[in-house]
């Protein structure tokens, strides 16, 4: 093949790479550049990209103007409750369904496949009468408390894992007399920290994003959690597009942040449990 | 014959026997540690599917006792019954949530796709790329809500303010029923980097040497891409194409936040339905009934997808 032709293809190539970069990367640009805008400059047309002035005060106006932090606080309530739970309720399940075998197991299995799967509007009503009944509607106990009943997701990507470690490593503790248990904390989950931050990462973005959870049990707002609240704040203060923009900038941070710290266990977890499968 | 254990002796029992209370102690070990999962199953989902199916034929405001009426609720969805008239949204909500799904999920695949080739490429700076690909869904949806909530805005929003540069009119992205939903696929696609890694990771386990075959052959590009690339993908891509459906079907706060159903219910998918008709208006039995008849579409549109695609799906051995 021609090296003019190589080139032109690798040409081609960086190209369409900057050019969807480009277009991926506006949206951000744009919400940055209007999170620093005074009003003034946000309800210009055609609008300056680089402010004059960056109007810094429009993140300390926005934490304030709606108790941001309080909903921080309500959010990794939740958060902190789920990736606990789940990491016991899952891990426990995940390594039931791996490694020991007893007659019901491909059934009870293909029905954590079959609840991963499910469409969850169906429940939500009947779930709701059932924390109604127990009274906790309007608590956080109906974001929290499933997570320790086991994420089928979770127990799925954590069985997978549990299937690819040798059965040496556990026979040889075996032999040496440990017990089930022991094997599990002190053998196991060290060998699954990467499918352990990759659990913590999903459930951590799962809380910190959900809506429609929130808004069906929560009514009292000093329980919001964050995605409640800046809906709120956008009801509230619509129209200062500034302050929501600064206000969105600092919500969608955490995530952001623990994807930058943790990316390369999250792709190796995720390779392992998924694709590969 | 004696075994020791630990120095004692102990008498030796029978194979099967030993086998029978190994297997029990197993069983026991296996049942608890799956107790917790257990009990939000039988909490959970076999009570919630049971209950919401006898809901369905009921009218509950959950204060007043239920009241048993029948298929009403059903019937209610596509003609007047004694008690109701026909719910006048339905078939409008039915229409725009498939709507939806056959704009986004399409635009959502080939976006996912292209990224996934072009940074497969063996280019330099490629792991730059694949962040600024991926970091959109990263984000926390109501960021992102909100973010285009401004982008759309008529008049000094992104999507204007583009236009303007284009020398295109100005248009209402989001009170326009004609292209409110093209918004919401635009907004969608942005977050388009989630799937384009899952396809990367299946690109790159592609072998080689099928491509170094048919160079051989003297196959170009686009003969590869459709002859070896797309089969070989195919799992990947029927996995991605069935989730992408289910999730679209069950798009909810995107179209409660930003539009609230409207302009004219072409925002006012099934499950805003069911909220509404649960949660504002009280209707647990009608809601209840919707969410049956919306799983069922969902079942049977993914079973259908799944039986039309089976005879293209290619599932290579594993090596």
């Amino acid at each position: 093949m021609a090296k003019g032709k190589n080139i032109a293809f690798d040409v081609f190539g960086y190209f369409l790479l900057a050019v969807f970069a480009i277009v991926f990367v506006i949206p951000f640009v744009w919400m940055i550049s209007s999170s620093l805008k005074a009003d003034y400059e946000i309800f210009t047309f055609p609008p300056k990209w680089i402010p004059n002035v960056f109007h810094w005060e429009n993140y300390a106006n926005a934490l304030t103007a709606f108790p941001f932090f309080l909903y921080v606080k309500n959010t990794l309530y939740v958060v902190l409750g789920n990736i606990v739970g789940t990491l016991i309720s899952s891990t426990m399940a995940g390594y039931a369904f791996a490694r020991l075998k007893t007659p019901l197991k491909n059934f009870w299995f293909s029905i954590v496949i079959l609840t991963m799967f499910f469409p969850g509007a169906v429940l939500r009503i009947p779930n709701y009468v059932t924390w109604n009944f127990l009274g906790l509607v309007d608590t956080l106990w109906p974001l929290i408390l499933p997570a320790w009943m086991g994420s089928a997701f979770n127990i799925f990507l954590l069985r997978q894992f549990f299937t690819t470690i040798p059965m040496e490593i556990e026979e040889s503790a075996r032999i040496e007399g440990a017990s089930r248990f022991y094997i599990i904390v002190r053998i196991m989950v060290p060998l699954i920290v990467p499918v352990i931050i990759t659990v913590v990462i999903f459930t951590f973005r799962n809380c910190w994003n959900d809506f429609e959870t929130p808004l069906i049990y929560l009514n009292n707002r000093s329980l919001y959690t964050v995605s409640l609240g800046l809906n709120v704040f956008k009801s509230k203060y619509g129209v200062k597009w500034s302050n929501l923009m600064a206000a969105s900038v600092v919500v969608a941070l955490p995530s952001v942040l623990l994807y930058a710290f943790l990316q390369k266990y999250f792709t190796e977890g995720l390779l392992i449990g998924g694709v590969k499968g | 014959m004696m075994i020791t254990t630990a120095g004692k002796p102990v008498p030796a029992k029978p194979l099967k026997a030993r086998k029978g209370r190994m297997q029990r102690k197993e069983t026991v070990a296996f049942y608890i540690l799956i107790s917790p999962w257990l009990l939000g199953i039988l909490v959970f989902f076999v009570f919630g599917v049971g209950f919401s199916l006898v809901l369905s034929f009921m009218q509950w405001d959950l204060l007043h006792p239920m009241k048993f009426i029948g298929i009403d609720n059903f019937v209610r969805m596509f003609a007047d019954t004694e008690r109701y008239f026909r719910d006048p949204v339905f078939f409008k909500s039915l229409g725009v949530t498939f709507l939806w799904v056959l704009l986004s999920v399409p635009a959502n695949l080939i976006v996912e796709l292209f990224l996934a080739v072009l940074m497969n490429q063996k280019l330099k700076g490629i792991p730059f790329y694949r962040t600024v690909y991926y970091l959109p869904s990263v984000c926390s949806a109501i960021s992102v809500n909100m973010l285009w909530l401004w982008i759309f805005n008529y008049d000094y929003g992104l999507g204007n303010t583009l236009l303007s540069y284009l020398g295109l009119p100005a248009i209402h992205w989001l009170t326009d029923a004609k292209y409110v939903l093209v918004s919401f696929t635009a907004m969608s696609v942005w977050g388009a980097g989630n799937g384009a890694l899952i396809f990367l990771a299946g690109l790159k386990g592609i072998s080689n040497e099928l491509y170094e075959a048919a160079d051989i052959d003297g196959a170009n590009s686009v003969r590869k891409f459709f002859k070896i690339t797309l089969p070989m993908l195919s799992p990947v891509i029927l996995f991605n194409v069935v989730d992408a459906v289910s999730n679209a079907f069950q798009t909810f706060s995107t179209s409660f936040i930003m539009t609230s159903g409207g302009p004219d219910n072409m925002t006012n998918f099934i499950s805003l339905l069911i909220y509404n008709n649960a949660f504002v208006s009280r209707n647990m039995g009608y809601a209840s009934a919707l969410s049956w008849v919306s799983l069922v579409i969902i079942v049977a549109f993914t079973y259908s997808i799944y039986k039309s695609a089976a005879k293209n799906i290619y599932y290579s051995v594993e090596g």
